[in-house]
């Protein structure tokens, strides 16, 4: 049987109707008129893989272009010895293979997101130096203090009392010979209020705000372990590389896409952003309990805490509330569990 | 003279004629793949997507083919992600040294899309003929850098002016066989566009301000810079975002006000939106208008604000699909373009004949397209 074909030369944009043959079961053969035909062996020429209803292309070595409308016929006709593999086609072709496909994929992110990032950023943490911390937190220290931090205005015997505290709970954990220098900064939370900030190179930033609130030590050691763990799983660094390779990936992935999906890739980056640093919060707290677990204090002193910090600062007033996988720490009640 | 030539003008209409089941069987698939591969296949996805595209799109019974091989497109992708993580290496260790790193990016810009602009065109095809983009680094730094550089000494009055020469620098170095493409002079129509989206930008605020109370503006910013700054904080216990404290006298934000903040940013960038579309989109259908292929002259006939509609629908759909749905988005925007756009043929487009081309690695493609460069007009 002949199948109607056009013939492009590469030379110029003339499209020559040809009919082909392929009955031979050897090779093509191409039909210029009636009388001139050419027969080509099937290793003289490449079939390209099949692409939708698209017409079936094959190239002649000599950069001929043979584009057969009919892809459906010319298929049916060629041996099955020369079909090139058209697994790719196949897949795109059956309904059921697309999800199968899209499900599988679906695992695959789901995993990678879950074990496979924060693994990559666990381990290449550990390559990263530690000194590479030391620019980003004191960086960090100094912006913090142009913007949201005042000088503390707690005496000094208040002052010296909490650096005791502190020396004595990085030692309690054991962390005293690490690489990382722990070190104490007492600030007045002009920004942010009651809180305690851990930033990379070592630091923990109390305010006096939040040693205000607290109504004995072992409630201020708590949080301060509880940074301490921050900084000890170096979880700036991690949540940097996580985000980057997140991103990373998605582009990889979605690399062709319009901005429009860029965009909508955007918004998984976020949550996982959020959901990551949830992960980093329960680890703090792990180390928080350790230090409590040691110095056998009985009871959950950081619950008491919050539970305060989350009355001043609500007030009578309604506070607003996010959604809890946008929050970045584990709802207050959560954490009392 | 004048009824010899009309007599020998033909109007071909482009056409797409992709099927959105059938290019979201493809994507999807491919995407898989990639995802299964852990990014390798994307090489391959991105070779068979865009083959897709471009064999759908049909001109006078033909369709147009993309011949890139996907193990260029690996390559280039790969080196692309090697200098990003590079790029993103100093500039978390070395503060400030991502300044220095981005400014030697831009000064690669020319040269980045020069050979965007080769790569891209050499691997497509009409009737196995290719297309080509001529390799003229040399103008590109002159418009570039230098009209760039005249951007800032004007205060940026000479953009839209820039805008026009970068447009003339990528359709007259281009070629299709041995045709040259050509560009009319647009330099007043490229400033009457600015002018319009400008003033439309300024009416826009200006109604937006008068709905919405215009102190609630300043907590905007306020609240803006609160979240810069909470940015670069590893840890904020328990705090609700932006809530500020009630010591110092700040306001305290509560729902209503974060409603008018919310409906201002929205307003504004829903704005911005259909401005900078609208603005895109009249630029391209003046090029397109403005372009011809030898003598063979393309018409555009698209309705700018229908082209806005669609691209802000598909910008929803997007999203709301969070990615799922962007092959129907792809579709419909090739659709109307395509579908709307004619070439008014002076001759034959029997008789274009092979040209000269070269064929490139991909880096350049790959490295604007990792850095969101946007490389085309």
């Amino acid at each position: 049987m002949q199948i109607d074909a056009k013939l492009f030369d590469g030379q110029s944009t003339h499209a020559e109707p040809i009919t082909v043959d392929l009955s031979s079961g050897q090779g093509l053969r191409v039909f210029h008129s009636a009388e001139y035909s050419t027969f080509y062996e099937f290793a003289d020429f490449d079939i390209e893989e099949r692409l939708g209803r698209h017409a079936a292309i094959l190239r002649l070595t000599d950069g001929t272009r043979i584009e057969i409308e009919d892809a459906a016929a010319f298929y049916s006709q060629l041996p099955q010895v020369s079909r090139h593999s058209n697994f790719i086609y196949w897949l795109e072709s059956r309904w059921i293979l697309v999800v199968v496909a899209f499900v599988l994929a679906g695992i695959v992110v789901w995993a990678s997101v879950t074990f496979g990032i924060p693994a990559v950023a666990r381990v290449s943490a550990k390559l990263v130096p530690v000194e590479a911390d030391m620019a980003l937190g004191e960086q960090g220290l100094v912006l913090l203090d142009k913007s949201v931090l005042d000088p503390t205005e707690l005496d000094s015997e208040r002052r010296s009392e909490l650096r005791e505290l502190f020396a004595d709970v990085v030692s309690t954990l054991g962390y005293a010979d690490d690489d990382t220098k722990y070190r104490l900064e007492l600030r007045q939370g002009t920004g942010i209020g009651a809180n305690a900030l851990a930033l990379p190179s070592g630091i923990v930033v109390l305010t006096d705000e939040l040693v205000g609130l607290a109504v004995n030590d072992d409630e201020i050691a708590a949080v301060l372990a509880h940074e301490v763990g921050h900084v000890r799983h170096r979880h700036t660094l991690r949540s940097i590389i996580q985000n980057s390779v997140t991103a990373g990936v998605i582009v990889a992935i979605t690399g062709d896409v319009s901005s429009a999906a860029s965009l909508a890739a955007g918004i998984p980056i976020l949550l996982l952003e959020r959901s990551y640093s949830r992960d980093f919060e329960r680890e703090a707290d792990e180390v928080a309990f350790l230090y409590l677990d040691a110095k056998g204090i009985e009871g959950e002193p950081i619950s008491g805490l919050l539970i305060r910090i989350d009355e001043h600062y609500s007030g009578d007033e309604e506070g607003i509330d996010f959604p809890s996988i946008l929050d970045t720490h584990p709802r207050s009640a959560d954490r009392r569990r | 003279m004048e009824t010899v030539s009309e007599a020998n003008v033909s109007v071909e209409n482009f056409s797409f004629d992709g099927k959105f089941g059938e290019y979201f069987r493809i994507w999807i698939v491919n995407t898989s793949l990639s995802i299964l591969t852990l990014g390798v296949y994307s090489a391959w996805a991105t070779v068979r997507n865009r083959k897709y595209l471009y064999r759908s799109t049909r001109l006078a019974g033909s369709g147009f083919d993309f011949h890139a091989s996907p193990m260029a497109i690996l390559k280039g992708r790969s080196i692309a992600v090697f200098i990003v993580a590079v790029y993103l290496g100093i500039s978390f260790l070395l503060a400030g040294a991502e300044i220095s790193v981005a400014l030697a990016i831009t000064l690669c810009l020319p040269w980045l899309i020069v050979r965007s602009r080769m790569f891209r065109l050499w691997n497509t095809s009409y009737r196995n003929i290719r297309f080509s983009f001529a390799p003229v680094v040399g103008a590109a730094v002159r418009v570039m850098l230098g009209i760039g550089l005249l951007i800032g000494l004007s205060l940026g009055l000479a953009y839209p002016y820039y805008k026009y020469r970068r447009a003339d620098l990528i359709v007259s170095n281009s070629r299709f066989g041995n045709l040259p493409f050509a560009l009319n002079k647009l330099t007043s129509g490229f400033y009457w566009r600015y002018l319009g989206a400008g003033l439309a930008l300024i009416a826009g605020s200006l109604i937006l301000s008068s709905i919405y109370d215009f102190s609630a503006i300043s907590d905007v910013i306020n609240a803006g810079q609160d979240a810069v700054e909470k940015t670069v904080m590893e840890d904020i216990e328990d705090l609700p975002e932006s809530e500020p404290t009630d010591e110092d006298g700040m306001p305290k934000i509560d729902s209503a006000m974060l409603a008018s903040i919310g409906g201002i940013v929205f307003g504004y960038i829903l704005i911005y939106m259909v401005v900078a579309t609208y603005l895109g989109a009249s630029i391209l259908k003046l090029v397109l208008n403005n372009t011809s292929v030898g003598k063979h002259r393309l018409r555009c006939n698209w309705s700018v604000w229908r082209l806005v509609c669609i691209r802000l629908s598909n910008f929803v759909l997007v999203i709301f699909s969070l990615g799922l749905l962007a092959p129907l988005a792809t579709i419909r925007m090739q659709r109307y373009q395509l579908n709307n756009l004619a070439i008014e043929v002076h001759g034959d487009l029997d008789e274009i004949v092979s040209g000269e081309g070269l064929q490139v690695s991909a880096i350049g493609d790959e490295l604007g397209g990792a850095f969101d460069f946007d490389l085309g007009l």
